[in-house]
């Protein structure tokens, strides 16, 4: 024993066997990834349906049809960026339709009776980001199972949307606020921009950072991060603040786009959301999943959509059908994680 | 390990001032009695085996130490000074690092991070991974266990090797002192006398090592004194070249049993 430290002091270490190991599982390992299988199956999708029908890809003008679905994208991976940083870290939120729907009906009261625009876009946040911390300290502090509490902010905000908005939404909002949501600098739509700056970001502070190992951490075992210094109770309420964070962005920026902020502008945006971080790999369970996985997991669930309306699927079908791969999704996780166990 | 202590004059070990001392710590659960005033002192250098039946409050009075609980009442001091452990991270602070039974592993992760959770390294805002997967290496291979991979996710290991993990982690983490609880009990015969020249090795390394173990076997090995709970109070403390394993199970189980 002690002649091994030794050599370890020493720095005389024999060679080791294991990197020789891991690269011959390389393919292996990738193959089993699920990003991967997800970006093949994503990729044959497009294959298989662009062959079906000229409209889903490239006619009859470009493009247009996938451009107008990255931009509905775009806005759904503003919340899906945060998003999967609070299941990765064992957490769950039902609040953000709620959320989007007040930050901006909030924001569009106060535009309209005139409030400078960053007062304005500041106190949306700051509503925002209210409900954020209580989610966070109900769950942590008060240990509230977190299903109930967001669904109990969830009802609360979505409460207050209607009832800023008086039945009337606030609407006619100045260019500057409008061109927030409806501006194209370099000719790339605002919606894409903030995916384009949000999504390398979360990447980045998940897989990069310590905060980022931390939420992997806080989210595979709780209590074994907690014994080693992790503050897990901070992770989780820092989490539960993004997410509501960037609700509150999408709030605002739905109202800029349509110039009208709706009580009821999204409804079913954050299940979509959580179901394609799900197909992307994130466990309900917390400890596993990445930005991409949830990225790719929601642009199969939204191509599937599209191709259905371009197919003509009958629209009470198409929901019957997001329906069933979810399933399925779930169920090969559930399938894997025993096979794990059993051998 | 071969005894070397010098026959019973005053043992110069206990001249030296303790690194960690309790006084009159006590823990309560409701009106249950988990700990009564135990004065309990750690000494640098040296291995103290921690022993009692079930319940007499060995795993509560080591998480104390380590912050995982708090005491309810009594004075804690670190080389003199009076300290306040409130959490793990307080604990960890002081330089104590703990090998909890359950082993506290995440098992989602790989080898490497779990080695450094709470204290992965750093570079411009990021997590060093190049040098946590050299430092992994270097843990890994003190420790001579056979490990496939530091990028293994940690879930899918076998016990003997979570548990080197385990103990790999609290010997980067514990700067002056290392508790183990129960270190030897997922383990194989081969595998514990590894762990237990392991923690040998330690002790030669001037670090105070804490056992919890129900092994006496084990704990007759290696242990250079012998600290005995029953129902929550502390009732003996021996140098092992003082005392026999006859007194040791009397003390444990209560003399009047015997």
């Amino acid at each position: 024993m002690t002649t091994d430290m030794n050599s370890v002091l020493q720095g005389a270490r024999p060679p080791s066997s294991t990197s020789r190991l891991s690269r011959r599982s390389w393919l292996r390992r990738m193959l089993g990834r699920r990003e991967v299988i997800l970006l093949i199956l994503n990729i044959a999708f497009i294959v298989v349906v662009s062959q079906l029908t000229p409209y889903f890809l490239y006619a009859p003008n470009g493009f247009a049809n996938f451009r107008v679905m990255f931009v509905g994208m775009a806005m759904e991976t503003i919340v899906l960026a945060p998003m999967v940083l609070l299941l990765v870290g064992g957490m769950f939120d039902l609040s953000v339709d709620g959320v989007v729907n007040m930050t901006g009906v909030l924001t569009g009261v106060l535009l309209v009776q005139g409030v400078p625009i960053p007062i304005a876009i500041v106190s949306g946040f700051l509503a925002a980001s209210a409900v954020g911390f209580v989610n966070g300290f109900a769950v942590t502090k008060l240990k509230m199972n977190p299903l109930m509490t967001t669904l109990g902010t969830w009802w609360i905000a979505q409460g207050i949307a209607l009832g800023a908005a008086q039945g009337i939404p606030p609407h006619t909002f100045p260019q500057a606020f409008k061109s927030l949501g409806q501006g194209d600098p370099f000719g790339i739509t605002m919606p894409i921009w903030y995916a384009i700056l949000l999504l390398p970001l979360a990447i980045w502070v998940l897989a990069r950072t310590r905060f980022g190992y931390h939420i992997y951490a806080t989210g595979g075992n709780r209590e074994a991060a907690r014994l080693h210094g992790v503050k897990v109770d901070r992770v989780t309420i820092v989490s539960f603040v993004l997410v509501a964070l960037a609700a509150g962005l999408a709030g605002m920026v739905y109202a800029a786009r349509l110039n009208s902020a709706g009580p009821q502008t999204v409804n079913g945006l954050n299940l979509r959301v959580i179901a394609g971080a799900v197909i992307g790999g994130c466990s309900l369970g917390g400890g596993e999943g990445t930005i991409w996985g949830g990225l790719l997991g929601l642009l199969f669930m939204t191509m599937l959509t599209n191709a259905s309306i371009v197919l003509g699927v009958s629209p009470y079908w198409q929901i019957c059908i997001l329906g069933i791969v979810l399933l399925l999704a779930v169920g090969a996780d559930a399938l894997a994680k025993r096979r794990v166990a059993s051998g | 390990m071969a005894s070397s202590f010098a026959p019973d004059v005053s043992p110069p070990e206990y001249s030296l001032e303790p690194l960690l001392s309790l006084k009159g710590v006590s823990k309560f659960y409701g009106a249950l009695r988990a700990l009564s005033q135990i004065d309990f002192t750690i000494q640098p250098g040296e291995i103290q085996a921690l022993v009692g039946d079930n319940g007499a409050g060995k795993s509560t009075l080591v998480k104390i130490i380590s912050g995982a609980h708090t005491a309810d009442e009594g004075e804690i001091f670190f080389k003199g000074k009076p300290v306040t452990i409130r959490s793990p991270e307080d604990s960890i602070a002081l330089g104590i690092a703990t090998v909890y039974q359950d082993l506290a592993l995440v098992g989602t992760r790989d080898v490497a991070h779990n080695l450094f959770i709470g204290r992965e390294p750093t570079r411009w805002g990021m997590v060093d991974r190049g040098k946590m997967v050299a430092e992994a290496h270097a843990l890994i291979d003190l420790l001579n266990v056979d490990i496939p991979s530091v990028d293994a996710q940690v879930g899918k290991l076998s016990g003997g090797q979570r548990q080197a993990i385990a103990i790999g982690r609290a010997v980067h983490e514990g700067r002056s002192i290392l508790l183990l609880d129960e270190p030897t009990a997922a383990l194989g015969v081969k595998e514990s006398h590894q762990m237990l020249s392991l923690i040998e090795t330690l002790r030669d390394k001037q670090k105070a090592i804490v056992i919890v173990s129900h092994n006496l076997l084990h704990v007759f090995r290696i242990a250079d004194r012998i600290t005995v709970l029953r129902g929550g109070q502390l009732v003996g403390s021996r140098r092992k070249t003082d005392t026999t394993a006859d007194e040791i199970i009397r003390l444990i189980t209560g003399a009047d049993l015997l």
